[in-house]
């Protein structure tokens, strides 16, 4: 009998230390990514990440997966072997603006010609970020960087229309801030059958921060942000009022809800040809909104498929193929190593000790200790324990389910800690397990243990873990409470989301928060 | 801006309020926390003839349901909260904050101008207002505090 282990974000954390600058878009696809995978109800073996160069590209450390950092830009060639070599993975390949859109743009476009059935996340920074700087194919023209000091000249690449251009199946793009939107991406993405292209707007804080600003400012994004629903008419604006509709010569045009009945708007069609996909990628700031979403969505014949069936096909016709024999059938040479000859280069002599490769590589220069500052004061550096959060309502792992409830009801509290005889928290029992487990399905809470109906597997927090930490876990997860543990595993306190909103209030006046 | 200043500007219906399952009145409590299990929602809005009459949460399925067999069969309007305290789809936010804080609500409907229920307005709306509001803050964090580094680091 085969077991199906319940995975959760955890099981895809990696012991690896995240080393992105503070505040950088990536730490937030990467949390929704960890979220979303589990969702999927693929076993945790079968996932692999596959990367260019850049500091998107190091995704695959922090994954708790199979990875490959690989080549610059050539992620979707490995991607494309590897599905090639076992069809059964879920294969996803993690690209930057610059790895995947300047060096690697001819691979981009074939991998998605073919419909590999993978999913690519684009992470567009508009900048490279990793040398430092230098503008990318998707820097706006104009964009001054240390490799454009007078601004750059050229027009930008536009990453949903050029993958568009190359017939891709399934196009959608996301942003970093909007972190339930990329998760339902996310989940639509590895869906698809065929390639599936995401494009996420990330913030590069240190190089180009802002650049998406209009898109994730509270006061600008309903105004500036389309977002798409198949079947629905596009409409947009904090208040819902403006919408979408064709003009002559298949331009899009903006209208106002209050002349114009909802009828007459554009409905978006994921399944529509793929001149409508093409034409809402064309709508930019700060002429339109930006339409975030699913483009499209189609099914096409799968690369993979295709080949495998020929080989098959080739296999049933001519027997099995023996590599040796084709090896020895035509005319064979062999290659000596230059030093052999005496004319080349002698290893060992000038170039660096392997160890040290990668930080030989031109422009790569590490960011001077301390050179960073923080994304932003208080909440990032403010912790738990400067709330001084009060301890929770403990008991023994031990007791009756029946127990356990009256303690709740007791204490008017809806989260209990559960300790084992060393007091270390084992396990919780909230509101949330009630109504989950227990509430109409138990009869006899008496004769049950609490520890058959708890939450066994706690994300906890220390007492010097940030504000933002918390409040991170409560966004990710709808935590309502985080148990903090002190280094041995016993719980100090509990932190609610109530103490969390207190602090913001008292501390967040002009100018200090962001 | 201050957040004071900014939920004094916003509305309560730009908040996130889906967090809600509705329930017709005469309703079994057993089904209603079925729906509410099922919809991974913790506060159902009881409606009749799609006006609100009640809220019922899971602060009275800890209370009054879970170790009472006998009033699992009731219909829900014995156990819900008759007309609880609504706010206005376009009232202050900060002013519906206020109200949930000094009364202890964890779960107050919300009503456009013809009085028919649009949402629910709950702790995760706060929370994702907040978290929305300092996103680079919240969101762009590493998955577990010291896993994060000050020296970033080269391909
Ligand atoms: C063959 C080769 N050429 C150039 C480089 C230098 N290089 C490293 S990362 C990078 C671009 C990274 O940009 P992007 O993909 O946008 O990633 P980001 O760092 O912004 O996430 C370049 C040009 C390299 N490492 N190897
Ligand atoms: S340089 Fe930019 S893209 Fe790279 S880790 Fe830092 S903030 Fe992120």
């Amino acid at each position: 009998m085969s077991e199906t282990i319940e995975l959760t974000r955890k099981d895809f954390v990696s012991d690896q230390t995240v080393r992105w600058c503070p505040g950088c878009g990536d730490y937030a696809i990467l949390a929704q990514m960890q979220k979303v995978l589990p969702e999927l109800g693929i076993p945790r073996e079968k996932f692999v990440f596959i990367s260019g160069i850049g500091c998107s590209s190091r995704f695959p450390y922090y994954m708790n997966t199979y990875g490959i950092h690989s080549i610059h830009g050539r992620a979707p060639t490995l991607a494309t072997g590897l599905k090639i070599a076992n069809p059964n993975l879920s294969v996803w390949v993690i690209t930057g603006d610059g790895d995947g859109l300047s060096i690697g743009g001819n691979h981009l476009l074939h991998v998605v010609r073919r419909n590999v059935d993978l999913n690519i996340i684009l992470f567009n920074n508009r900048i490279y970020g990793l040398t430092k700087g230098q503008y990318s194919p998707t820097s706006l023209r104009g964009t001054k960087t240390k490799s454009s000091p007078l601004g750059t000249v050229e027009h930008s690449f536009n990453p949903t229309s050029v993958v568009i251009g190359a017939e891709a199946t399934f196009v959608a793009r996301t942003v970093d801030s909007h972190v339930q939107h990329m998760a339902e991406i996310f989940k639509r993405a590895a869906e698809h059958k065929g390639t599936s292209f995401v494009e996420v707007y990330q913030n590069c804080v240190i190089f180009n921060d802002g650049t998406w600003s209009y898109a994730t400012d509270r006061n600008t994004k309903d105004e500036n942000i389309l977002m798409l629903e198949d079947g629905k008419p596009m409409i947009f604006g904090k208040d819902k009022d403006k919408g979408i509709r064709l003009s002559g010569y298949l331009e899009p045009e903006i209208v106002s809800l209050a002349n114009v009945a909802e009828a007459d708007l554009l409905y978006h069609n994921e399944r529509a040809p793929s001149s409508l996909a093409y034409m809402l990628s064309r709508m930019r700031q700060p002429d339109f909104p930006e339409p975030i979403g699913v483009f499209r969505a189609v099914e096409e014949p799968i690369y993979e498929v295709g080949v495998m069936r020929q080989i098959d096909e080739a296999i049933k016709r001519r027997g099995k193929g023996d590599l040796r024999k084709l090896y020895h059938a035509a005319d064979t040479w062999e290659v000596f190593p230059d030093a052999e000859r005496g004319n080349g280069h002698q290893a060992g002599e000038d170039s660096p000790p392997p160890g040290e490769f990668d930080e030989a590589y031109p422009g790569v220069v590490f960011h001077e200790e301390g050179g960073l500052t923080p994304a932003k004061p208080s909440l990032l550096t403010d912790t738990l324990a400067d709330l001084d959060p009060p301890p929770p309502l403990t008991a023994p792992v031990t007791i009756s389910l029946a127990e356990a409830v009256a303690r709740l009801k007791k204490s008017n509290v809806g989260f209990m800690a559960l300790l084992d005889n060393n007091d270390k928290l084992v396990g919780v029992f909230t509101d949330g397990d009630v109504l989950a487990k227990v509430a109409c399905q138990v009869e006899h809470l008496a004769e049950e243990k609490v520890k058959d109906y708890m939450t066994a597997s706690v994300t906890t927090l220390t007492g010097q873990a940030t504000i933002a930490q918390a409040l991170h876990l409560m966004a990710l997860h709808n935590f309502r409470h985080i148990p903090i543990v002190d280094s041995a595993g016993r719980v100090e306190s509990v932190i609610s989301f109530r103490s969390v909103v207190r602090y913001l209030g008292q501390n967040f006046s002009a100018g200090n928060g962001r | 801006m201050s957040l004071e200043q900014d939920l004094q500007l916003e509305q309560v219906q730009h908040l996130d309020l889906k967090n809600f399952t509705t329930v017709e009145i005469g309703t079994s409590v057993k089904k209603t926390v079925e729906k509410m299990r099922v919809e991974n929602r913790h506060c159902a809005i009881i409606v009749d003839e799609g006006e609100l009459v009640g809220i019922f949460t899971d602060r009275d399925i800890l209370r009054k349901v879970v170790d009472a067999r006998e009033t699992w069969d009731l219909p829900i309007d014995d156990l819900m909260t008759s007309t609880p305290l609504t706010v206005q789809a376009k009232d202050r936010a900060d002013m519906a904050l206020a109200l949930m804080d000094f009364k202890h609500f964890r779960n107050v409907p919300v009503l456009d101008d013809e009085g028919k229920v649009i949402g629910n307005l709950t702790h995760q709306a706060i929370i994702k207002y907040l978290s929305d509001r300092f996103p680079e803050s919240v969101y762009n964090l590493p998955p577990n505090p010291e896993q994060a580094t000050r020296q970033r680091i080269g391909a």
